[in-house]
């Protein structure tokens, strides 16, 4: 069983799948879960691995990434507290998707699968909880792949931040926010070259939206990174839908 | 296996038997598929007709029978960019039938296309009586999330000639063929437009490709059609990674390794 601190407690309350849980199976979660902490480098696991449960970050940050055939790597996103993840292979016990790296150090609370498998057979219902997390990850999947697609780079990087944003706990809140994030992590992530992430930073900076030092975006003012974003009709029905859920106790 | 008939029902058989090619309806226990058959009906679309749209309401998941579906999203500028194709025995809608939340692209009919719909009303019923069938349709959505993550990192990494080979084997998997041995040409009802906005090429670049691979004897393109004659080639030039041999391997085998 986790012992958990009470700031560890409101990190995993601010999550939005996590924040919409029956407080049951939230408080079973924890219940159930135990602490794994990773130094830098270190690796949770490996494209291929077998499934051995999900994970919600506690503290720190995991690299979600990767390696092509002759090595090259193609990091998918940078996973930070609150986030849960590891549900893919719970619903169809295929391997692992990437590799995932600890970033820094990290602390995370693991569910085993083992134990996860017992709890759904006893309450089946909970598989539509766990989908949602999936759904969600699927959504931000397919919202970052057609502005690959469909956006200049200016809205690319906008839209990038602002779903960032509005996963962390910091911009469940109104007002600025700090991201943790380096210019080069999202140049990886959305497959450009640093030049053009920090070119459009600085635009963004002189236009009173963002403001970067090293290693952080605080986002000044959230709703012009909104209007940069170029939300479309789903995501602005989907926030909408989520803040209204999130926003009972 | 769950080989057992279905009971008498008003589809006919050979729906049936198409329903089950897909890999995911065919490896779901037999009383889900008999329900979600048994809750299903047929709809019909004329060319260019719109199942949904971005943005509305769920309304339940559908099976593709016959023709094909544009899964497409559209920027606020009016720019296109279409996700995939759903042809027939692909199942779809999963999505907001787990969160609730609006569709997430368009769906409309590229020629005139036959479905299935099983509205969500009667779905979210059935759940209620057997809840470990969410599962079920859970697998249905982590695939969807796996060949997500694939195009991702093929946009990333990949030259477009790997690029397109990769679309062509995962289209030509999905479609209504015999599986397992694929001997003859296998039929991907796509156009070269089509192809290269799935891809984010530019339709230079898309013509180049296949008109290279034709020259190999790898495909043949017609009118909205591409022939895929030498299939063992495609997915040499594919250059899959491992965990991707292993997911159509998977789908090749009609059935996921582990079954609750």
């Amino acid at each position: 069983m986790a012992v958990l601190t009470p700031e560890q407690f409101a990190t995993l309350r601010s999550d939005i799948w996590f924040s919409t849980l029956p407080a049951e199976l939230a408080g079973w979660l924890i219940e159930h879960g135990h602490i794994r902490k990773l130094s830098h480098g270190q690796y949770l696991f490996f494209r291929g691995d077998a499934a051995d449960g999900i994970y919600g970050v506690l503290g720190g940050a995991l690299r979600v990434f990767g390696v092509t055939a002759d090595g090259k790597e193609a990091l998918l996103q940078l996973v930070e507290p609150p986030v849960w993840f590891g549900e893919i292979a719970l619903f169809d016990g295929l391997p692992r998707t990437h590799d995932v790296q600890a970033d820094g150090g990290v602390t995370l609370l693991q569910v085993s699968q083992t134990v996860l498998h017992d709890l759904l057979r006893q309450q089946p219902a909970y598989w539509q909880h766990f989908g949602v997390l999936m759904s969600f990850k699927l959504r931000l999947v397919f919202i970052n792949q057609e502005s690959q697609t469909l956006m200049p780079p200016e809205g690319m990087l906008a839209r990038r931040l602002f779903w960032m944003l509005r996963s962390s706990p910091a911009g469940a809140q109104s007002g600025p926010a700090r991201l943790k994030v380096k210019q080069s992590t999202l140049a990886q992530m959305l497959a450009m070259s640093r030049q053009t992430v920090n070119r459009i930073m600085m635009e963004l900076q002189q236009r009173g939206v963002v403001r970067v030092s090293y290693g952080t975006v605080e986002v000044i003012d959230p709703e012009a990174l909104a209007d940069a974003a170029q939300l479309n009709a789903m995501e602005r029905k989907m926030l909408q839908i989520i803040n209204g859920r999130s926003g009972n106790p | 296996m769950n080989g057992s008939q279905f009971p008498s029902s008003f589809l006919p058989a050979d729906t049936l038997a198409l329903l089950r090619k897909d890999p995911w309806f065919a490896s779901i226990p037999a009383d889900l598929a008999e329900a979600l058959v048994s809750l299903a009906r047929p709809r019909r679309l004329a060319a260019g007709a719109s199942l949904f749209f971005r943005g509305d309401a769920p309304d339940g998941i559908y099976a593709v029978l016959e023709g094909a579906l544009r899964i497409s999203g559209v920027t606020e500028a009016g720019k296109e960019a279409i996700l995939s194709l759903a042809e027939p025995p692909h199942w779809f809608g999963e999505i907001s039938l787990f969160d609730d939340l609006p569709r997430t692209h368009n769906v409309t009919a590229d020629g005139p296309t036959r479905v299935l719909h099983v509205p969500q009303a009667d779905l979210l019923a059935l759940l209620d009586r057997h809840p470990a069938w969410w599962r079920q349709l859970g697998r249905l959505m982590a695939l969807r999330v796996r060949l997500a993550f694939i195009g991702i990192e093929d946009l990333a990494m990949l030259p477009a000639d790997s690029r397109l080979a990769r679309r062509l084997l995962l289209l030509s998997q999905r479609h209504d063929q015999p599986r397992g041995a694929q001997t003859g040409p296998v039929v991907v009802p796509i156009s070269q437009a089509q192809l290269g906005m799935m891809l984010s090429l530019s339709r230079q670049t898309t013509n180049q490709v296949l008109q290279t691979l034709q020259d190999q004897g790898v495909v043949q393109v017609a009118y909205g059609r591409i022939e895929v004659r030498d299939m063992v080639r495609l997915i040499e030039i594919a250059d899959l990674s491992g965990t991707e041999r292993r997911l159509l391997d998977h789908l090749q085998m009609n059935g996921p390794p582990a079954r609750a």
